[in-house]
């Protein structure tokens, strides 16, 4: 404590080098926690997923369809909670007014699937009036802010998959219950969907959700399920939600080692910078360090002195670095249509935490080489 | 005669360098009683600094002893002679190297930081070594708002916060004006005088050796006179 006075001291003593050095770790901060952010929106719903529900697709691919006639056999299968079987398909329009932004639209029944997730908040009042309309839909509540709708407005979406422009009427806006639930989503009445098929594709669905009973393996559920279309013409694969979700993410290939490539890169060149920084301050203090000794200063005293000044100036990044991060990245929409989500805290202490090294790391060196410096030399520099 | 306070026994200092070795101080004897002024003087290369940092365990002889306040500091690790010099020896040096981001009352307080004083303790002795030197209404100022003289002030009310017996002095008057030379020997003298203080001062100025007590002359490393003031 009684050293802060000469620490404060020697951080002003270059103001703009220091704010400068600051300035560049806060950024490389910034730049960390925005990566990790990024990496939790491509992951958005696998954490919130639920391991007592089972996804059953085709085997062959998620594009290729299931019959609805598989329900019943589902629903049978030893496991399956009662009513626990729901089913959907991927609508894939777009919104006409603003297609830039991209929002996934599912039809799915109406009669179980709210049921089975009930993180997904629609007030009852709404629900009813969504199911007593055949082309009623539900948007999540950044949906409806993105687009400026409300409830009772129409959406006009044109199909991508299913050609035509298909009108819609908002009668409901939900709100997921707890945080990395999706809610950039739409549900549509799978039987209005349905009907407007070519014949030839009705009566088929892209995945069924499977509520476990309580107890419950899923393992030994999935395989059950699996076995029971083992002999047909579609086979199925089932997984547990998490399961399937991480298989989108992991479409991505090796997105969180490139970005997390990136954060390394970046962190370990504004470490040389600050380094840089240290060593030309040492420099610069040569005689004052001999002064020092002079008076009695011990190497490991000196060391400890400017470990901390360089511990300070990456705690003063980090701090300025993450707490922008964390002010700044609240559910920031991108153009491209990606929503970052708040920092993890995780991610924030691991920001900090590489601050921190970061300012030991870069005066470790220049406070060794100066503690090294006979004082008789340090003299004569002057 | 007074005890002595430093003893310089047969010291030789060499320095070895790319073009070889460099012989600086040959065989030297110096004796410094108690309470003496003693100014060191000779011409460039002739190794008075050199002597200066032996004394005050600075740097070491390549043989010979240093003896000072009753210990052998030619023998002592680089950490010992640290920790005697916080508490035994003042300097004062010809550019004052006070710390440029630092208060005059926060220069002369650093000394202080190595000893276990409290807060209020240390601000009482910077108080009154600043009042010592003249200063007391300059404590806040920064060495870039003080003139040369008051910088070599400062300087000395640091060397003296300790409270040392021993006062070593690199050419004090070196980079000042008349006046301030003036001032700053009035306060080394009074430093003797009144606080009883042992003072080696290396000068090139036969002026400022006229205020010490005693004077010796060193040429290619060795003591070729002594003279009493």
């Amino acid at each position: 404590m009684k050293y802060l006075g000469y620490l404060w001291a020697n951080l002003r003593r270059n103001p703009v080098r220091t704010a400068l050095t600051v300035t560049a770790i806060a950024i490389a901060l910034f730049l960390f926690c925005f990566l990790e952010a990024t990496l939790s929106a491509l992951k958005t719903g696998v954490d919130s997923s639920n391991d007592r529900r089972l996804i059953t697709r085709n085997r062959v691919s998620l594009v290729q369809p299931l019959p609805i006639a598989f329900r019943p056999k589902v629903q049978s299968v030893p496991g399956v909670a009662p009513d626990g079987t729901a089913y959907g398909i991927w609508f894939g329009a777009e919104y006409e007014a603003d297609k830039d932004y991209f929002f996934a639209q599912y039809a799915v029944n109406e009669d179980t699937y709210f049921d089975i997730y009930p993180e997904i908040l629609v007030p009852p009042d709404q629900m009813a009036a969504y199911a007593a309309d055949r082309k009623g839909c539900i948007i999540g509540k950044k949906v409806a802010e993105r687009l400026g709708k409300d409830v009772g407005d129409s959406i006009a979406m044109k199909g991508t998959i299913y050609p035509g422009t298909w009108e819609f009427n908002i009668r409901g806006i939900f709100e997921p219950s707890e945080r990395g639930v999706p809610e950039e989503v739409m549900y549509l009445h799978y039987d209005y969907v349905d009907e407007s098929r070519p014949e030839s594709n009705q009566g088929l669905v892209g995945y069924y959700a499977v509520q476990l009973e309580e107890g419950a393996d899923p393992a030994r559920v999935a395989d059950s399920i699996d076995a029971l279309f083992e002999n047909d013409a579609y086979q199925t694969k089932t997984e547990t939600e998490r399961a399937f979700r991480m298989s989108f993410f992991s479409m991505w290939g090796n997105v969180t080692l490139l970005l997390r490539f990136i954060g390394a890169a970046v962190i370990f060149t504004i470490l040389l910078v600050a380094a840089n920084t240290m060593m030309m301050s040492v420099r610069e203090r040569t005689a004052e360090i001999g002064t020092l000794k002079t008076l009695g200063f011990q190497n490991r005293t000196i060391i400890l002195l400017m470990l901390v000044e360089a511990l300070l100036i990456g705690l003063i990044g980090g701090a300025v670095g993450c707490g922008l991060a964390v002010l700044a990245l609240q559910d920031l929409t991108l153009p491209t249509g990606l929503t970052i989500p708040p920092v993890p805290a995780i991610s924030v202490a691991i920001a900090f935490g590489l601050a921190a090294l970061t300012g030991l790391v870069s005066g470790l060196g220049p406070s060794v080489l100066a503690s090294r410096l006979s004082v008789v030399a340090a003299h004569r520099r002057i | 005669m007074a005890e002595a306070l430093v003893r310089v026994d047969d010291v030789t200092k060499i320095y070895s360098t790319r073009g070889g070795e460099v012989p600086v101080l040959d065989h030297l004897d110096l004796e410094v009683p108690k309470g003496d002024f003693l100014a060191l003087m000779g011409p460039s290369g002739s190794g008075k600094s050199t002597l200066l940092n032996l004394i005050g365990g600075l740097d070491s002889p390549t043989s010979g002893r240093v003896t000072a306040l009753g210990q052998t500091i030619s023998a002592m690790s680089s950490r010992q002679l640290a920790d005697w010099r916080s508490r035994h020896v003042g300097f004062i040096f010809q550019f004052y190297n006070l710390i440029p981001v630092l208060t005059a009352a926060q220069n002369v307080e650093m000394p202080l930081l190595l000893t276990k004083m409290s807060k209020a303790e240390r601000r009482r002795q910077v108080e009154v070594a600043l009042g010592i030197v003249g200063l007391s209404d300059r404590v806040k100022h920064k060495p870039s708002e003080l003139s040369g003289g008051q910088q070599q002030r400062v300087a000395i009310a640091r060397a003296l916060v300790i409270d040392p017996e021993l006062i070593l002095a690199d050419e004090p008057t070196g980079d000042l004006d008349a006046q301030s030379a003036k001032d700053v020997l009035g306060l080394l003298t009074r430093l003797n005088e009144e606080y009883e203080k042992t003072i080696i001062m290396v000068t090139h100025d036969p002026n400022a050796a006229q205020v010490a007590r005693r004077t010796v002359h060193l040429d290619k490393g060795v003591l070729s006179s002594g003279v009493h003031a």
